[in-house]
């Protein structure tokens, strides 16, 4: 299988001289084409500077990463636009719509001011909402709709483009549990039937135990991996648990 | 879908801008009624000086291009900030820095042009109500007039321009820093600690109250020593002080109020002090340089708004003292050396004019009549420094019946003075030699004869009687013979109202010649009312409105900032009032917190202006004192000042509360 994504003894440091912080220290990980794979971690433990640092949002200190065979850290940041726009696709937690405009309007932005053809595009956002159960809603503004309908727009922004990688930062965050098996169990049907890749961070063990390999960070660095293969969701989601209280971190914070 | 999208956000984020809408277009309206005002042709043919307001408004202008440049400057970053989630996302979506910032300069220049097409439409009307005020001055008729006139528009377009191309190069210069790491974090932002050393502070606190007692202190020297050339330097250096006191009282005041509190558990556990003393901290200590820009604007538009009515004032007393009378004839004669016009006789020459007067005018009150000497100092002994106040330095005398007549040509009672008793009337600046006079309540011997101080007034008098004296003996009529001639002068009232023309054809008449040294010097001797009038009222008109034109953009500039500041604090403060109502703080309470809150923001930068402002302007009413009127009084006109201030600010507290609350509740 290819790589979509390649990191190799990624730094980031942040502070003084005197008062170092090391979100990521020498954190080395692949994820092949089609894979879904969670980060898991308590907090600071360098999930979200570690996603960051993918999605080109914050700059490395040092080492590279790779996605697609591209090492973004050596690209311009004119170049950085249209990478971004070919490559990836972000989720967040608070869904980052933009007010301005309808439901519609934001899962076609990007190809809009990509000036693709109006019609194709239209045709491209109806797919998706259709698939995604928001076909309804297209002419609505955000703040007329409910969260789990928001976070499902954010989803068919991401996915319209086709990206390489889904970059997702705690996108149940903000969700009801229905809500939230939704979305998921949507990623995790986008993720087999169009087998796009998704990154996504979360200190949710339910939403983990959605995907097929679960990376546990403690300190900037790769604690432990596991690997769902044929268990069921269930069981799975105890083994995360397991893992999460040898962690010592955010148990609490367990469904 | 760019212009589409910039058009949207105008229309959404509308609320956010519409207090940047009403202050570009207050300053533009201000800038565009001043401009036509200082081109209209009705203004300019009002007097031949009126040439001169147009370059002072465009001087004016030019520093208020600065302020305003500053604040749209200001409220675009503001915007920026708060938008910068949103430029961060569309970054994100993969849209180039270029794409957003070219929709963001759109937006901006979409309510520009929106603010100042409006401004347009209001800086006629407001010019015209400026023109009806002006010409009410020169009690002129007039007539609305909405004929535009080209040359202020394309200026007014200018100042515009410049003003956003400047605003525009930075906005994109800020975009083009910004990473997007910093986009989406920005909010958590501010500018930086200047000092970090809480010790320092009010060490330094101490060391800025220093300055600028040192700077008031040295702008009042430069004041009383203002015929002296060293008064440049001290100005400057006063100035300085003061620019650089106020910043750094700013920033450190705040620390120095709060440390206060802190140490006094009774003040800071009262109701809700605690919560609002800590916000004002978090607040001064990371936007102090805009506070301290602020408070130096609120000092220069104290400063301005009283010297405007210093002005009016001094300009408006100024055409009383020196023409009284609608036509004076002066230098007819005079036996004394030392007068102004040296040792003349002119007689022949003055009859010319005041035959042509007689022939031209119909006279409703005439009079002719000398100031004579015996070149005593029976009572200029009491004035000191007679140089300074008075041109002459010997005892000046006018008859009772001449000083009675001039009195009632100007409406006022006249004075009954027995055989035996003298008076002395002078202007403002010898009042305390006056009543050092009437204390000492001396005898004076005229012609022999010992005469008794019947009293002594500064009311009515006129420095124009007795072109220069400053003060003047009022004695018996039958006791002026054998006395030397300081000067003779013949005032006359007219039915007409004299103006700048009827100066210009006296003048054709030709010149008297006088005296110097060795020298003869030609002089024209005449004193027309109009032609003082209109000089004077130009002046009056050119300076106080341009104070005033600048004083009253600086408060909206000033409201404006304080308000937006204030109401970008209203997003970050909304978690706070939450908690505060969760926590059980009624609704009325909370009302009241936030009154409290804005009104700790807006009151604190104007504290030290105001303390500034009462000063200078002592300061400048010192200066000024010789030419203002009786009534003019430091104290009203720093109050109406201050009063002035209070109505406009007040304004912006009272729209910045509602929006607050508004925002809170939402």
């Amino acid at each position: 299988m290819p790589k979509t994504l390649e990191i190799k003894n990624l730094k980031k440091y942040y502070g003084t001289k005197n008062n170092i912080t090391k979100a990521v220290n020498d954190l080395s990980l692949e994820i092949e084409e089609g894979e879904f794979v969670a980060i898991m971690g308590a907090s600071g433990s360098g999930k979200t500077t570690l996603l960051n640092c993918i999605s080109t949002i914050d700059e490395v200190t040092s080492g590279h990463i790779y996605i697609d065979g591209k090492d973004i850290t050596e690209l311009k940041e004119q170049k950085l636009a249209s990478f971004r726009r070919q490559n990836l696709g972000f989720i967040f937690q608070d869904f980052n719509l933009l007010d301005t405009l309808t439901i519609s309007e934001n899962i076609a932005l990007a190809s809009i001011i990509n000036k693709e053809d109006v019609n194709k595009v239209d045709h491209k956002v109806k797919g998706i909402a259709e698939k995604l159960g928001i076909n309804e809603i297209l002419n609505k503004y955000p703040y007329a709709v409910s969260g789990g309908q928001k976070q499902r727009c954010a989803c068919a922004r991401a996915l319209i483009n086709k990206p390489k990688l889904i970059l997702a930062d705690e996108p149940t965050g903000a969700l009801d549990s229905k809500s939230s098996r939704m979305l998921l169990e949507t990623m995790d049907e986008r993720n087999q039937k169009l087998t796009a890749t998704i990154l996504m961070v979360t200190h949710d063990s339910f939403s983990a135990s959605f995907c097929k390999r679960v990376l546990f960070l403690k300190d900037g660095k790769i604690f432990n991996e596991i690997r769902r293969g044929e268990k069921t969701r269930k069981e799975f989601f105890n083994e995360i648990l397991d893992v999460l209280t040898l962690l010592g971190g955010d148990v609490g914070n367990v469904k | 879908m760019l212009s589409k999208l910039a058009l949207r956000n105008v229309r959404r984020s509308i609320k956010d801008y519409v207090i940047y809408m009403v202050t570009v277009m207050m300053a533009f309206s201000l800038i565009f009624a001043f401009n036509f005002v200082s081109f209209s042709k009705d203004i300019l043919e009002l007097s031949e000086m009126m040439e001169n307001l147009k370059y002072i408004i465009i001087f004016v202008s030019c520093i208020i291009v600065f302020v305003i440049a500053w604040l749209i400057n200001y409220t675009m970053k503001f915007m920026f900030s708060k938008r910068s989630k949103e430029f961060g996302t569309y970054m994100l979506l993969g849209i180039e820095k270029k794409y957003i910032n070219r929709m963001f300069l759109l937006e901006n220049i979409i309510i520009g042009l929106v603010s100042f097409i409006i401004s347009f439409f209001v800086g006629i009307l407001l010019g015209n109500v400026i023109s009806a005020i002006v010409m009410q001055l020169f009690d002129m008729p007039y007539k609305i007039n909405l004929s535009i006139n080209l040359a202020p528009v394309l200026l007014s377009t200018l100042y515009f321009v410049l003003i956003y191309l400047f605003t525009l190069f930075r906005s994109s210069r800020r975009m083009k820093k910004m990473k997007i790491h910093d986009l989406l974090y920005l909010e958590k932002k501010n500018e930086e600690k200047i000092w970090k050393k809480r010790k320092n502070r009010n060490i330094l606190f101490i060391f800025f109250v220093i300055l600028g007692i040192l700077g008031l202190y040295l702008c009042d020297h430069a004041f009383v020593i203002s015929n002296n050339p060293s008064m440049l330097g001290y100005l400057g250096t006063s100035i300085l002080l003061l620019i650089i006191s106020i910043y750094g009282i700013t920033f450190t005041l705040g620390d120095f109020i709060l440390a206060f509190i802190n140490k006094r558990r009774k003040i800071k556990y009262r109701k809700d002090n605690l919560f609002v003393a800590k916000n004002f901290e978090a607040k001064s200590r990371t936007i102090g340089f805009t506070l301290g820009t602020l408070s130096l604007l609120i000092t220069l538009t104290l400063i301005c708004m009283n010297m405007s009515f210093v002005m009016k004032d001094a300009f408006e007393n100024n055409i009383e003292q020196q023409a009284p009378y609608d036509m004076m004839v002066e230098g007819i004669y005079s036996d004394v050396e030392e007068s102004w016009t040296g040792k003349q006789d002119n007689r022949q020459k003055a009859q010319e004019y005041i035959d042509y007067i007689h022939q031209n005018y119909n006279i409703v009150n005439e009079l002719q009549y000398q100031l004579l000497t015996t070149q005593d100092n029976q009572v200029a002994k009491h004035v000191k420094d007679i140089g300074n106040n008075g041109l002459y330095d010997y005892d000046v005398y006018l008859k009772a019946s001449d000083y009675n007549t001039l009195l009632e040509m100007l409406g006022a009672n006249p004075i009954e003075l027995e055989e035996d008793e003298y008076f002395v009337t002078g202007d403002k600046t010898v009042q305390g030699y006056l009543k050092e006079i009437s204390q000492a309540n001396d005898t004076i011997t005229i012609n022999g004869k010992p005469l008794s101080l019947k009293g002594t007034t500064i009311k009515n008098f006129r420095l124009g009687w007795g072109t220069g004296a400053s003060f003047l003996i009022i004695i018996p009529d039958n006791l002026a013979k054998n006395m030397q001639v300081v000067t003779e002068v013949y005032a006359f009232d007219t039915k007409e109202e004299t103006t700048e023309k009827d100066n210009a054809k006296l003048e054709e008449l030709g010149y008297y010649e006088f005296k110097d040294g060795d020298s003869y010097f030609a002089y024209f001797p005449v004193t027309v009312r109009g032609y003082y009038e209109s000089s004077n009222k130009t002046a009056m008109t050119i300076f106080s409105f341009s104070l005033l034109y600048v004083s009253i953009i600086f408060i909206t500039v000033v409201g404006t900032i304080l308000s937006i500041q204030t109401l970008s604090d209203s997003n970050k403060n909304k978690y706070q009032y939450k908690l505060l109502k969760k926590l059980g703080v009624e609704e009325k309470e909370i009302n009241k917190t936030i009154r409290k809150q804005i009104t700790a923001n807006f009151l604190f930068p104007t504290i030290y202006p105001i303390i500034i402002s009462i000063v200078t302007s002592y300061s400048i009413n010192r200066l000024f004192y010789a030419v203002t009127s009786a009534s003019m009084n430091y104290f009203t006109s720093i109050m109406i000042t201050i009063g002035i201030f209070t109505i406009i600010y007040g304004i912006y507290y009272i729209a910045t509360y509602f929006t607050f609350k508004n925002n809170i509740e939402d």
